[in-house]
């Protein structure tokens, strides 16, 4: 059995190599016109992408019985005295994520089968969406930091190329640009992260004989960075590298890119914006976690900016009218509920709930895919209602989503919980009642939108229709683990705690017991629940008659609330700013500096050809065409030669 | 030295005085060729030059060379010269004049640059 799994553990780039080739077959065969069927597309896609679950669950089976994790490296740049390799590392935490996001891309490629087939840009599609599989699944099997920023960049753009799918629309490629560039400025302080952090511990890494920047020998190099490099500039090191995360992950302030994401396809959105391209950041902060764990102060800014994140989205959530933008502001403050448990301590259990998270978002997504679709393109929430008839399945669907997203009783409970109490046994009170809040809010918005959107009146201009089983059934397929995983995954039946699983063979500077109080549970239950009473008290019509009656609506909270309505409707003004900023701070600035550039340097170099045109112009004047004038001068040399000959004849004598 | 020493020295006619002469008149050629605005003045002062050469030639000759009078001999070489130059010059005046009607220096600015 040993032998039969090391085949897949030697081999285990296959798995990141086999969409690759499915990207290039797509392109070529589409640009040369090898053929046309979309069923070749798809069947490619679909084979390929299981292909990789089966070998991520034999993987998932070799390290339940391992003792260390196996990594493979070649060598790959020799200069002077860096040696950088290009290899994969098998770990725990690599095999989690290898399930998660090839069974996640698995039921989205077959989703989109229903949700592109009218797209005249299918074949194309399909071509990103395995460039995109390529791409996350090379980043989670990266072992160093440097080929890990390769594979981040190559998610980067991949996210940039799928959200402007559809880029004949200005929209959509504004929000595409938006996203890369904001990608692009936490890429840069990653890179100056890494590259500072290499620099620093170059003699270490030299010493040792491991792969340079390698993701297990990352601590003691941590420690001898820090001793070399000193507290202020190991700080700014580390939070350089958590730039990467904070603009990847969509943490504020770097979030603003994820909402207007949306203008992509949905199955996108579920995909790279729920599921996996923005968990890369939390997995990123697990792969380097040593260098993080090395300053405290590191740790509370992250855990705070996670905090900050989780607060600001959530109150935006509770305002918007559009289905996916909701749900995207919900992934930024999950994201922020993950980030601030890793800053923490609580490393396991911002991982499961990035595990639970995939499953339920992307459930949630391709449900509102198949919701608009189904309107014929309608996003808006205040034209939807009373789908529950013409949709049941997404409806029970979505319902399963939200319970799981709000913290009740299915996995999204357990992933909370285990942060909640890992806050609470760091000592993190502030940010546990932050967190707290948060739950409440997220009950509320999500049950919000599922009122509006299930229950009720239909409020649209369209008839609705249902749509095909190829985009149902990878509902409820993805429904099971929504529900079910944080049970299994919690220790209490025959698979292994999640977190003792993760932290299996880490030595980690953070201990944090497993709190078995069941105070924190029934609290964040009881708020849970609060929550979403509070969205039916506002938004069911069950309630109808007693909203009257206390002349409590929706629309009069809005009233009385009108500065903190407007500040979340305005996005927190975070938009506005940054755009005011590049008018008129940033683009002042360059144009000075481009206009310096223009006539003081390229003036420079003007002039000194210029001076050398004036040169010219000046032996020019000696050339007068007039014989004569030559004549002269020549007459006058040869005076001029005689004197000196008489003179030095006379000196002599 | 007296005035009457120069007096003297300056009407007792001898070799210098012929060297001035030529020598003067090699300026006058020189001023001429290169002030002229008249193409043919310039011709002329050629001549002027070469006639002034002729002058110094002979007077060598006469002074210095009284037994075989090399430097007259040399000056009728040079009127040969001349001769045939003066012709050589005015024909290519003559064509440079179909081109361009004018005598005038001035416009012979073709090389200008």
């Amino acid at each position: 059995m040993d032998q039969f799994l090391e085949f897949f553990i030697e081999n285990a780039g296959i798995i990141a190599a086999l969409p690759l080739w499915t990207f290039l077959i797509i392109i070529f065969g589409q640009n040369l016109g090898v053929y046309d069927n979309k069923k070749i597309t798809v069947w490619l896609t679909c084979a390929s992408t299981f292909i990789g679950f089966l070998w991520a669950l034999f993987i998932f089976l070799w390290t339940l019985g391992a003792e260390e994790p196996f990594t493979k490296n070649i060598a790959w740049i020799n200069a002077g005295n860096i040696q950088l390799s290009f290899g994969w590392l098998l770990d725990n935490l690599a095999a989690v994520m290898l399930l998660v996001v090839t069974s996640v891309s698995l039921l989205i490629q077959i989703y989109s089968h229903g949700y592109m087939n009218k797209d005249e840009g299918y074949h194309r599609f399909f071509s990103y969406l395995n460039l995109f599989n390529f791409s996350m699944l090379g980043l989670v099997l990266s072992s160093n930091l440097f080929q890990i920023y390769i594979f981040w960049e190559l998610v980067g753009l991949s996210s940039y190329l799928l959200i402007g799918f559809w880029y004949r629309r200005p929209s959509a490629a504004h929000a595409a640009t938006k996203a890369f560039i904001i990608n692009r400025i936490g890429d840069c302080g990653l890179l100056i992260g890494i590259i500072s952090f290499l620099f620093f511990s170059l003699n270490w890494w030299a010493a040792s004989g491991d792969v340079y920047l390698s993701f297990t020998s990352l601590q003691p190099a941590a420690e001898y960075v820090l001793t070399s490099a000193g507290p202020i500039v190991y700080f700014l090191i580390a939070t350089a590298i958590f730039l990467g995360p904070m603009a990847k992950s969509a943490q504020f302030p770097l979030h603003t890119w994820l909402p207007d994401a949306m203008e992509g396809p949905t199955p996108i959105s579920a995909l790279i914006h729920a599921a996996t391209m923005v968990a890369a950041g939390v997995f990123l902060i697990a792969r380097a976690y040593p260098v993080f764990e090395a300053s405290s102060c590191v740790m509370t800014t992250i855990a705070w900016i996670g905090g900050i994140t989780a607060f600001i989205t959530a109150t935006i959530a509770l305002t918007q009218y559009d289905l996916k933008k909701t749900l995207a502001y919900s992934t930024c403050s999950q994201l922020g509920f993950m980030v601030m448990a890793m800053g923490a301590g609580a490393f396991a259990a911002g991982l499961f709930h990035l595990v639970t998270h995939a499953y339920f978002k992307a459930m949630l997504f391709l449900c509102s895919g198949t919701v608009i679709h189904g309107l014929n393109d309608q996003q808006d929430m205040r034209f939807m209602g009373g789908l529950r008839k013409h949709m049941p399945v997404v409806a029970y669907t979505y319902l399963i989503g939200c319970l799981a997203i709000s913290g009740i009783l299915l996995s999204g409970f357990w992933s909370k919980e285990e942060i909640f109490s890992g806050l609470y046994a760091g000592n993190n009170v502030s940010l546990l009642s932050l967190g707290l809040i948060v739950a409440f809010m997220t009950a509320f918005y999500m049950f919000r939108t599922y009122f509006l959107t299930f229950e009720g009146q239909y409020k649209g201009h369209t008839h609705p229709h249902n749509s095909p089983k190829v985009m149902t059934v990878p509902l409820i397929l993805l429904a099971i683990p929504s529900a079910l995983l944080g049970i299994m995954l919690s220790g209490k039946f025959f698979l292994p705690s999640f977190d003792k699983y993760i932290i299996a063979g880490k030595e980690s500077f953070i201990h944090l017991e497993h709190n078995e109080n069941l105070l924190l549970p029934v609290i964040s239950i009881l708020i849970a629940l609060s929550g979403v009473l509070t969205a039916a008290f506002f938004f069911w019509d069950g309630f109808k008659e007693k909203r009257e009656s206390v002349k409590i609506t929706a629309d009069n909270v809005i009233k009385s609330a009108k500065p903190i309505y407007a500040l979340t409707t305005n996005l927190w003004y975070i938009d506005k700013f940054y755009y005011a900023f590049i008018d008129k701070v940033f683009l002042p600035i360059c144009n000075f500096i481009s206009r310096f550039d223009k006539y003081i340097i390229d003036g420079l170099v003007n002039l000194t050809a210029t001076k050398i045109r004036f040169e010219g112009w000046v032996l020019r004047q000696f050339q007068t065409g007039q014989i004569q004038t030559y004549l002269a001068i020549m007459f006058a040399g040869l005076i001029g030669l005689v004197l000196i000959f008489v003179l030095l004849q006379l000196l002599l004598i | 030295m007296s005035v009457e020493e120069v007096l003297i020295q300056f009407f007792n006619v001898g070799l210098t005085h012929y060297l001035l002469l030529s020598l003067v008149l090699f300026c006058i050629g020189i001023l001429g060729l290169i002030i002229s605005r008249n193409i043919i003045r310039v011709l002329m002062s050629i001549e002027i030059i070469l006639s002034s050469v002729n002058v110094n030639f002979v007077a060598f000759a006469n002074y210095t060379d009284l037994c075989d009078l090399k430097g007259q001999v040399f000056a009728i070489f040079i009127m040969a010269v001349a001769a045939a130059e003066a012709a050589l010059g005015l024909a290519l005046l003559l064509a440079l004049y179909r081109n361009k009607p004018s005598v005038d220096t001035e416009t012979y600015k073709e090389l200008n640059g």
